[in-house]
């Protein structure tokens, strides 16, 4: 394998609903250890190319490439190689299992760790994504949102994953736990050197966790750049808007104007 | 006279005190914001302002006082509507029963009301069902109902949640400019201190039941007194704009 092969990538994704053509030839690359943050609003097709590295739906035309070759027919090794935190963490967790038997679970069908070492492996697991032990035993109707979102985060690992795709992992949550799981991500990323795939509307998320920034609009890629580069200017017109269109701390109620942002108008 | 004040309310559900003794004064003509996060009581008080609180809730203690007619935006349009009805006929029907107007002159109405929230081709969109209009177009039919009544008073709880970040700007800037022109008292809700700072000259606090710190917009945003306060505007993600200082490299923030 070439080094500069990308951990994934993804070309000229093209993806219909019946016959409606919904992304038009996508293309796209994700390099090893790197975050790239997938923007877009409703209707753009970001959930859409999401799923399809996932391995949920099949392209009309196009590939996604792991490590350079192409992926077909999704073995179980490929299966666990790509990962998928979901925006819903309480209807993607089975609420008839609880957090430790689902981990348990994983853990055993592939083998991770030998048998006798389960249960310290979802220990870990719990450390890892920060939550307290107890959480192990619980259903997941006792856990807050955050909790869930962490748990997802958790099974998500469990099988050491090439890529994780994160598919609006925070928008069902509220802002002040919004912020503490994409923290958690940030640091997961860091230390583990994950790859990451982020599917987000949410520029404050791209601009915390995205190394690049890949825009999306009606099915198309309309803008990919660096994430330095784009927040210093964006090159379209809609990804401006976007960036524009972001809510943003005003000491200022809407007058007309912009308003000044609280930490440029706190005093120094 | 103030246009809302809320003197000592507290409100039981089934299980306990949900809301705990809070006061709230609002000017006629302002834009209040009450932020907290799920289960903070917000929505709860918002509902208790204009008497839609859920079975087996009730108002414990207090009293609310409102001097002016109430509008309410809620926030799921899709669940606001009902699917069999066409979005002109939503607003006709309160026209003519709560205006008293003639079903011509309710029509008129319903299409200057359309026009008024921004609505493409407004005498088209009468005949449209919710299920054809998009997320933000059924917001703006959610307002012009709202707004059917006449009230002097709009009560908003999250009306931008559902929505696209762009459209979501755009919502705001409605009401901002409805709130200007028309002179309306707005109360708007969410868990978002970055949403509500771009509509309300001044911010309530809530944590479980309670006030915890009120003040202007920018006093509460750019010095909070309170700790719950200052995570809340900790955890607004700073979105940089173009053309500012280049900030540190995400990541590195704080």
């Amino acid at each position: 394998m070439n080094e500069s092969t990308p951990r994934l990538e993804v070309r000229g994704l093209q993806v219909s609903y019946g016959s409606t053509p919904v992304v038009h030839g996508v293309s796209f690359a994700v390099p090893a250890g790197s975050v790239v943050g997938v923007v877009g609003e409703s209707g753009s097709g970001k959930t859409t190319v999401a799923r399809v590295i996932a391995g949920e739906l099949d392209p009309t035309a196009g590939a996604v490439m792991l490590d350079g070759s192409a992926l077909g027919h999704r073995t179980r090794e490929l299966r666990r190689a790509i990962q998928v935190v979901y925006q819903d963490p309480f209807s993607s967790l089975n609420p008839r299992m609880t957090v430790s038997q689902v981990l348990s679970e994983l853990l055993r069908v592939h083998k991770m760790v030998p048998r006798a070492r389960v249960r310290d492996r979802c220990v870990e697991l719990m450390e890892l994504v920060r939550l307290p032990v107890s959480v192990l035993d619980a259903y997941p109707r006792q856990l807050s949102g955050g909790q869930r979102q962490r748990v997802a985060i958790a099974r998500a690992l469990v099988l050491s994953p090439r890529v994780l795709v994160a598919d609006e992992p925070t928008s069902a949550l509220d802002v002040s736990v919004q912020r503490t799981v994409l923290d958690l991500l940030a640091d997961l990323q860091r230390t583990l050197g994950l790859t990451v795939v982020l599917i987000t509307h949410d520029l404050a998320v791209v601009h915390r966790l995205c190394d690049r920034v890949v825009v999306m609009r009606a099915g198309e890629v309309v803008e990919d750049a660096p994430a330095q580069e784009f927040f210093a200017g964006p090159r379209t017109a809609y990804a401006r808007d976007l960036l524009d269109a972001a809510p943003r701390l005003t000491t200022t109620a809407r007058t007309g104007s912009t308003g000044s942002t609280a930490r440029t108008a706190a005093p120094r | 006279m103030s246009a809302i004040e809320v003197a000592g309310l507290s409100i039981d559900g089934p299980h306990g005190r949900l809301v705990h003794g809070i006061d709230l004064r609002v000017e006629a003509g302002e834009a209040i914001g009450v932020v907290g996060e799920s289960g903070s009581g917000k929505s709860l008080t918002l509902k208790a302002i204009i008497g839609l609180l859920p079975r087996g809730v009730r108002i414990a203690a207090g009293t609310v006082t409102t001097s002016g007619r109430l509008g309410m935006v809620f926030q799921d349009p899709l669940s606001a509507l009902d699917p069999l009805t066409t979005v002109g006929n939503h607003v006709i029907e309160i026209c003519r029963h709560v205006r008293g107007m003639s079903r011509s002159a309710a029509r008129a109405r319903a299409v200057e009301l359309f026009t008024e929230v921004g609505l493409p081709d407004p005498v088209a969109r009468l005949r449209s069902y919710p299920h054809q209009l998009s997320g933000g177009q059924r917001q703006r039919v959610v307002l012009a109902i709202a707004l059917a009544a006449e009230p002097e008073i709009l009560l908003c709880d999250e009306p931008t949640t559902a929505l696209d970040v762009t459209v979501q700007a755009q919502v705001l800037a409605l009401i901002e400019t409805l709130r200007r022109d028309r002179g309306l008292t707005v109360v708007f809700v969410s868990h978002d201190l970055a949403v509500v700072s771009q509509v309300c000259s001044s911010v309530v606090v809530m944590e479980a039941g309670r006030v915890v710190e009120r003040g202007s917009t920018a006093q509460v945003v750019t010095a909070p007194e309170h700790p719950y306060t200052r995570s809340l505007v900790d955890a607004v993600l700073e979105v940089p704009r173009p053309g500012e200082p280049a900030l540190t490299h995400p990541g590195d923030a704080r």
